[in-house]
C-alpha cells in the first residue's frame, strides 16, 4: 500500500439487457480528493455503471470496493450506507417543503414516541451548508428558491448522512454560467475536505477546467483513463466520438428540396420552473428533405419537437406547418394542417398500450367518411387496418391484439402505419429507431426516405450521430437549446459534428 | 443513455388499471364463484338452518312472478347506474357519486309528475329528461374542477354526494312535503305519469326495457363510432388521445357529464317506475351499488345488465333469507365488498406480473 487505496474501486463491471451489453467489463477508480470525470455518449453505459453502484441494477459480473473493502450495494439505501451520494440530473425534491424537510425526506431525525426532530434536522442542514460553504436557508420552501438554489439542496441532501463519495449526474445541464461556477467552487471545497467526487457531464471545457482525472465510455467499454493534465478537450472528444472507428452506415441517397414546409421562427420554450430550454430557435425544412437535428440528449431537442406537435406551449415564435400557423395550439391543429408525428416516448404518446392494433391504426384515419358514416362498418374498419398492417410490415397475429403485446419493432411500424398513411406534409420524428433491431431500423429509415422521395419535409432528431449523418441531407447541431452549427452539402465527419454537439466551437 | 425504463404510472392509470380490457368474463365468474363461496361459508357459520337460509338467498328470486318482478325493478335501477359508472370509467373518470346524482335527478322527477300539467305520457317523458339533465348538472361541478385544474373527482364526487342527500331532505321538508304523511315524502305522483308496469302485482316496469336499450346504445356508441373510439382513448390514455388531436377535456368532460345523466336518470326511473313518491332517504345505495355492477360487468354495457341481475337477485334473495333465517340482509354487504376487493385485486396483480 504505497499510495492510499482508492476510495471506490470498480472491477470489471458487465451488464447486459437481454441481447445488448450495456456495460462491459468496465474498470473506474476514485480517489478521496479527487473530481473525476465520466464521460461518454448516450448509450455508452455511464448511467448503467452508476445505477450499478447505487444498486438500482445489479452487474452481471465485476466487483465493487470501498476503500479495499468488497461490497454488495443491493439498493440505494445500501449505497447510502457505504458512503456513496447520488445528485440526480432531474431534481426530485418536494417544492411545497422546506429545505430541511426535503433533505431529511424519506430518512426523518426523530425524537422519542415517533415525533420528528426538526431543531436536529435544521442543525444538520445549517452545518452542512456552513462547512462547504453552500449557503441554502434551512427553513425555506423549496418552491421559492432559483434552479441553482434547488441543485445545493439535492447535494446537501446528498450529503445528509455521512458521504465520502459524491456523483454528480449532468449538474450544469440546468445551471447558468453564474450558478456552474458556484457549484464548482463547492466542490472544490468537498474534495478539499477529503471527499470524492464523480461528475457525469458532456461539457468537455468544463471537464477541463475541474476534473483531475478522467473515464470515458463508449459501447459500454472503457476506453481511456487519464489525468485531466496528459489530455485537452480536442483528445477527449475523439475519445468520446471514436473517430478512428467508423462506424457501418448504411448509404441512402439524397432528396431534392422543393419549397418550405415546416418554418420555425424565433422559437422560445421554457420548463415549468421557468428555465429556458429553446432560446430562439429558427429552422426551415424544405419538401423533399431530410434535415437531422444533432445533439446530446437534453438540449432542447425533445422540446422543439414537442413545440412543433402542439404537445409543449412554446413561450414565443412562430410554427408554420405548411402554411399554416400552429405555434401554441392543440396538436390537432397541426395534424389537419398535414403534420404526422413519430414521438420520442413510444408507449406514451406513440401508442395506445392496451388498446388492439386496429384502434391504433384507425384513429389516425377517422376522417375517412368510407369507413361508414355515422356508425363505422366494422369490415371496412377491419380491412383498413389489415391493409395498413400488411404494407407497414407489422408483424402480428390478427389486428385485435393490444399493442402491448407488440415488439418495440413491430409498435414502431404501427405508429408509422398510422401516422404515415396519411400522406403527411412534415414528418417530425425523434429517436425513430432507439431500441430497434437492425432490420427494423432499415425499414423505419426506408419508409422515411420514400417518404422524403415523395415530397414530404422531414425532420428527424436523434441523439446517434451515425443515424443523422446517413439520412439526413441537412444538418443541423443543438446545443443548450440554440442551433450552433449547420452541415449542408457535403456529409460532415462524425468528428466535425461531434464537436458542437459537445459545445465546441467548429 | 441505456433506455430500459417503462413509462411512469400515473395514479389515475394505477386507480384505473383494473379497468383495463382482459379476458374479464373468466375472472369476474372467478370472483362471483369465491364471493358467494364465502358467503355460504358465513351462512353455514351463523344460520341454524343454513341449507334453508342458502336456498333462499339463492333461489329466492325465482320462486314466483313477484319475487322474479321485485328483482328485475331493482335490476333496472342497478343496470342504470352501473352503465352511469361504467362510461365514466371508459372515459377515464371515478365518478363516485352516481348517488348523490340519483337523489338529485329523483326529486326532480318527482316535482316534475306532481306539478307539471299535460298529458300522463308527455309528464313522464318530461320528467325522466329532467332527471337526466339535473344528474348531468350535479356532476358539473366536479367534472369542470377535474378537466380543467385537475381536483379528483373521487373527492369531488363523494362530497357533492351528501350535499344531494341533504339538500333533497331540505327541499322535500321546505316545500314538496305530504301534509298527509308522518314521513318525509313527497306526496304520490299521478298513476298517469308511472313507468307502466309488468309482472304485476310487482313493481316491474317499463324501466327495464330502457335500461336494456341504453346498454345496446352505449354498446353501438362505443363499438362503432368515431366518438365511442375517442372516448375509449382518452380513458386509457389521455397523453396518446391528445398526441393524435383528441381533445382529451372536452372528451372526459362529455364522458363524466353523460355518466351523471345516467344517474340522474335512474333516480328518475327509480321515482316513477318503483316507488311512485320521493322518499327521503330512499335509495339502498343504488348509486354506489353501480359502481360494484360496473366491475362485475367489465364496463361492458351487456355485462353491465348480467351483472345488475345478478346482484339485483342477490339482493332480493338476501331479504328473503333474512326472512325465513336468522341471516341478516347486511350479507349483501359483505359479499358486495368481497367482489370489488376480488374484481380490482385481479387488475393488480396483472399490473405486477408486468
Amino acid at each position: 500500500m504505497k499510495q492510499t487505496t482508492p476510495l471506490l474501486e470498480m472491477r470489471g463491471i458487465t451488464k447486459r439487457f437481454g441481447p445488448l451489453t450495456a456495460v462491459d467489463g468496465v474498470d473506474l477508480d476514485v480517489r478521496a480528493g479527487e473530481v473525476h470525470a465520466l464521460l461518454g455518449e448516450n448509450g455508452a453505459g455511464k448511467s448503467t455503471l452508476m445505477n450499478c453502484l447505487f444498486g438500482l441494477q445489479q452487474p452481471d459480473a465485476g466487483e465493487i470496493r470501498i476503500e479495499g473493502t468488497p461490497v454488495r450495494v443491493d439498493g440505494p439505501r445500501a449505497a447510502l450506507r457505504h458512503g456513496i451520494g447520488m445528485v440526480h440530473q432531474h431534481f426530485k425534491l418536494v417544492p411545497s417543503l422546506t429545505v430541511a424537510e426535503n433533505v431529511f425526506l424519506g430518512h426523518e431525525r426523530m425524537r422519542a414516541f415517533g415525533f420528528l426532530d426538526r431543531a436536529a434536522q435544521r442543525a444538520r442542514v445549517a452545518e452542512l451548508s456552513e462547512r462547504y460553504g453552500i449557503g441554502v436557508d434551512p427553513d425555506a420552501k423549496v418552491k421559492d428558491l432559483s434552479v441553482g438554489a434547488q441543485q445545493r439542496v439535492e447535494i446537501i441532501r446528498a450529503l445528509s448522512e455521512d458521504v465520502r463519495l459524491l456523483v454528480l449526474d449532468e449538474p450544469t445541464a440546468v445551471l447558468t454560467p453564474q450558478e456552474t461556477e458556484r457549484l464548482f467552487e463547492t466542490l472544490r471545497g468537498f474534495v478539499a475536505a477529503g471527499l470524492g467526487v464523480v461528475l457525469i457531464s458532456h461539457h468537455l471545457s468544463e471537464v477541463c477546467r475541474i476534473a483531475d482525472r478522467v473515464t470515458v465510455l463508449r459501447h459500454g467499454r472503457r476506453v481511456a483513463a487519464e489525468r485531466v493534465a496528459d489530455v485537452d478537450e480536442h483528445r477527449l472528444a475523439e475519445l468520446i466520438v471514436g473517430k478512428d472507428l467508423p462506424r457501418q452506415t448504411k448509404e441512402w441517397g439524397r432528396g431534392t428540396p422543393g419549397a418550405p414546409k415546416l418554418e420555425v421562427h424565433g422559437l422560445h420554450v421554457r420548463d415549468s420552473r421557468g428555465v429556458e430550454l429553446i432560446k430562439g430557435l429558427d429552422l426551415t425544412v424544405h419538401a423533399g428533405e431530410i434535415v437531422g437535428i444533432a445533439g446530446v440528449a437534453g438540449n432542447g431537442q425533445t422540446e422543439l419537437v414537442e413545440a412543433i406537435a402542439g404537445i409543449r406551449r412554446p413561450g414565443a415564435g412562430s410554427i408554420r406547418v405548411a402554411g399554416v400557423e400552429v405555434a401554441g395550439r392543440r396538436p390537432r391543429a397541426a395534424r389537419v394542417a398535414g403534420l404526422a408525428h413519430v414521438p420520442e416516448d413510444r408507449n406514451t404518446r406513440g401508442l395506445s398500450v392496451w388498446s388492439p392494433v386496429t384502434d391504433n391504426i384507425v384513429v389516425g384515419h377517422l376522417d375517412d367518411r368510407s369507413l361508414g358514416r355515422p356508425l363505422l362498418k366494422p369490415a371496412r374498419v377491419r380491412r383498413l387496418a389489415e391493409r395498413l398492417i400488411e404494407r407497414f410490415d407489422v408483424r402480428v397475429a390478427h389486428p385485435g391484439v393490444f399493442a402491448k403485446r407488440l415488439s418495440g419493432g413491430n409498435a414502431q411500424k404501427m405508429v408509422l402505419a398510422r401516422e404515415l398513411s396519411r400522406e403527411p406534409e412534415v414528418i417530425v420524428c425523434c429517436e425513430p429507431v432507439r431500441g430497434l433491431d437492425i432490420a427494423a431500423t432499415e425499414f423505419v429509415h426506408r419508409q422515411l426516405v420514400e417518404h422524403r422521395d415523395r415530397g414530404a419535409a422531414v425532420l428527424l432528431v436523434s441523439t446517434e450521430l451515425p443515424e443523422i449523418l446517413s439520412l439526413a441531407d441537412r444538418i443541423l447541431v443543438m446545443f443548450t437549446g440554440e442551433v450552433v452549427g449547420e452541415f449542408a452539402g457535403d456529409r460532415p465527419s462524425e468528428f466535425e459534428v461531434g464537436r458542437l454537439m459537445l459545445g465546441m466551437s467548429a | 443513455m441505456t433506455d430500459t425504463t417503462a413509462p411512469a404510472a400515473s395514479p389515475a392509470r394505477a386507480r384505473l388499471s383494473a379497468l383495463r380490457p382482459s379476458p374479464g368474463l373468466r375472472q369476474s365468474l372467478i370472483a362471483i364463484a369465491l364471493g358467494l363461496l364465502a358467503s355460504l361459508i358465513i351462512i353455514a357459520v351463523i344460520a341454524d338452518e343454513p341449507m334453508a337460509a342458502f336456498r333462499a338467498f339463492a333461489l329466492g328470486s325465482f320462486e314466483d312472478v313477484y319475487s322474479f318482478g321485485t328483482m328485475l325493478s331493482i335490476a333496472t335501477i342497478l343496470a342504470i347506474t352501473g352503465l352511469s359508472s361504467a362510461i365514466g370509467f371508459k372515459a377515464g373518470a371515478f365518478n363516485i357519486g352516481g348517488e348523490g346524482q340519483l337523489y338529485a335527478g329523483g326529486l326532480t322527477a318527482a316535482v316534475v309528475a306532481l306539478y307539471m300539467p299535460g298529458p300522463g305520457p308527455v309528464v313522464m317523458v318530461t320528467a325522466l329528461v329532467a332527471a337526466a339533465v339535473v344528474g348531468a348538472a350535479w356532476i358539473a361541478i366536479p367534472a369542470l374542477l377535474r378537466v380543467y385544474f385537475g381536483v379528483t373527482e373521487i373527492v369531488t364526487t363523494l362530497m357533492s354526494t351528501y350535499i344531494a342527500i341533504d339538500v333533497t331532505t331540505y327541499l322535500v321538508k321546505a316545500y314538496f312535503k305530504d301534509p298527509q304523511s308522518g314521513a318525509l315524502e313527497t306526496p304520490p305522483i299521478p298513476q298517469e305519469t308511472w313507468l307502466p308496469g309488468i309482472l304485476s302485482p310487482s313493481n316491474a316496469n317499463y324501466g327495464l326495457f330502457l335500461a336494456v336499450l341504453l346498454a345496446g346504445a352505449m354498446a353501438l356508441f362505443l363499438a362503432r363510432t368515431r366518438l365511442g373510439l375517442r372516448l375509449r382513448l382518452v380513458g386509457l390514455q389521455p397523453s396518446f388521445a391528445e398526441n393524435v388531436g383528441i381533445a382529451s377535456d372536452r372528451t372526459l368532460l362529455g364522458g363524466m357529464l353523460t355518466s351523471g345523466a345516467l344517474a340522474g336518470l335512474a333516480g328518475g326511473v327509480a321515482i316513477l317506475g318503483l316507488t311512485h313518491n320521493f322518499i327521503d332517504s330512499f335509495s339502498p345505495q343504488f348509486g354506489f351499488l353501480g359502481i360494484t355492477v360496473a366491475l362485475i360487468g367489465r364496463l361492458s354495457p351487456f355485462g353491465v345488465l348480467a351483472a345488475a341481475v345478478l346482484y339485483g337477485s342477490l339482493m332480493t334473495g338476501a331479504t328473503s333469507m333474512q326472512s325465513v333465517s336468522d341471516v341478516p340482509f347486511a350479507l349483501v354487504f359483505i359479499l358486495q365488498g368481497l367482489l370489488i376487493l376480488l374484481i380490482t385485486s385481479q387488475g393488480i396483480r396483472r399490473r405486477g406480473a408486468m
